[in-house]
C-alpha cells in the first residue's frame, strides 16, 4: 500500500468518503423500509428488500472502513435470513430491528443524539 | 482449456455501485488489469463474448439473476465455457464455499474485502489453480 501512487491513495480515500456521505441516506432508506414491513407484514417482498439492503451494507461497510457498522448490519441481516428461511417473518416483532437500525444511524459521525 | 496463460482481462459482475467503484479502482489501478464491469448477470451475458475475459469475478447475491445462475449461463456461451471464475460473497461458511467450488469456481473472496489486497488475492487464486503468473 505504501508503494501506491498518491493519486490512487487519494482516489481510494475519496471513495471511502463518498460511501460515508451516502451511508446516512442508505440507513434512512432501511429505516423507512423497516417501517413499511411493520405496516404491511404480509408482504414478503418488502421484507426481502430490507434483507437485501442489509446484505448490501454488511458486505460493503467494512471495505470502506465502517467495520463495526458492517458487523452489526450482518447481525441484523442474519436474523432476517433465519426468519425468511423458517417462514416466520410475517409473525416477527420488528421493533428490535427498527431499534437496531436507529442505533446504527445514531452511531454515524455528526448524528443527532438518539431520542 | 481456452484460458490465456496470463491473467489480464476480468469480467466483473456486481450490482452494488459503491463496491463496483472501489473494486474497479483496485483492479485497474493496483492490479493493472483490464476490467469490464457489469451491473447484472444479463449485462454480463451480453458483454462476455466481445470482452473475451480471462477471469469471471462474480458477486453472488444480485437481484433477478444471482451469481451462480450467471455463471451457469456464461458456461453455456462458447467463449466463457471454461473461463475460470471467482465468487465474491459474504456467505463463506464451509457449505457455501463447497457449493461455489462445485460450480467450478477457482476460489472465493469474502465480503467485506480489503480493496488494497484484491488484485493480489486474485493473482494468488489464479496461480493456485495451476495457471501462470498474471
Amino acid at each position: 500500500m505504501a508503494d501506491l501512487p498518491p493519486d490512487v491513495l487519494a482516489k481510494m480515500q475519496a471513495l471511502q468518503d463518498g460511501f460515508g456521505v451516502r451511508l446516512r441516506a442508505r440507513l434512512a432508506d432501511m429505516q423507512q423500509q423497516c417501517s413499511l414491513c411493520r405496516v404491511t407484514p404480509a408482504e414478503r417482498i418488502q421484507f426481502e428488500l430490507l434483507y437485501r439492503q442489509l446484505h448490501s451494507l454488511s458486505g460493503s461497510a467494512g471495505t470502506f472502513g465502517f467495520t463495526a457498522l458492517g458487523v452489526e448490519a450482518r447481525r441484523i441481516e442474519d436474523q432476517l435470513r433465519v426468519w425468511l428461511d423458517d417462514g416466520s417473518w410475517a409473525q416477527q416483532d420488528l421493533a428490535p430491528v427498527a431499534a437496531a437500525l436507529d442505533a446504527l444511524a445514531a452511531s454515524l459521525p455528526g448524528a443527532p443524539p438518539a431520542a | 482449456m481456452s484460458t490465456t496463460p496470463t491473467l489480464q482481462r476480468i469480467l466483473y459482475v456486481e450490482d452494488d455501485p459503491d463496491i463496483q467503484l472501489v473494486a474497479r479502482m483496485a483492479l485497474v489501478r493496483i492490479g493493472r488489469f483490464t476490467v469490464q464491469v457489469c451491473s447484472s448477470g444479463a449485462e454480463a451475458l451480453a458483454a462476455a463474448a466481445e470482452f473475451n475475459p480471462d477471469l469471471l469475478l462474480l458477486d453472488v447475491m444480485m437481484p433477478e439473476m444471482d451469481g451462480m445462475t450467471t455463471l451457469a449461463e456464461l458456461r453455456r456461451l462458447p467463449g466463457t465455457r471454461e473461463t475460470p471464475a471467482v465468487f465474491m460473497t459474504a456467505r463463506v461458511n464451509d457449505g457455501d464455499v463447497a457449493s461455489y467450488l462445485e460450480l467450478g469456481a477457482i476460489g472465493v473472496i469474502a465480503k467485506p474485502f480489503d480493496a488494497m489486497q484484491l488484485a493480489a488475492k486474485l493473482r494468488e487464486l489464479w496461480q493456485t489453480s495451476g495457471r501462470s503468473d498474471g
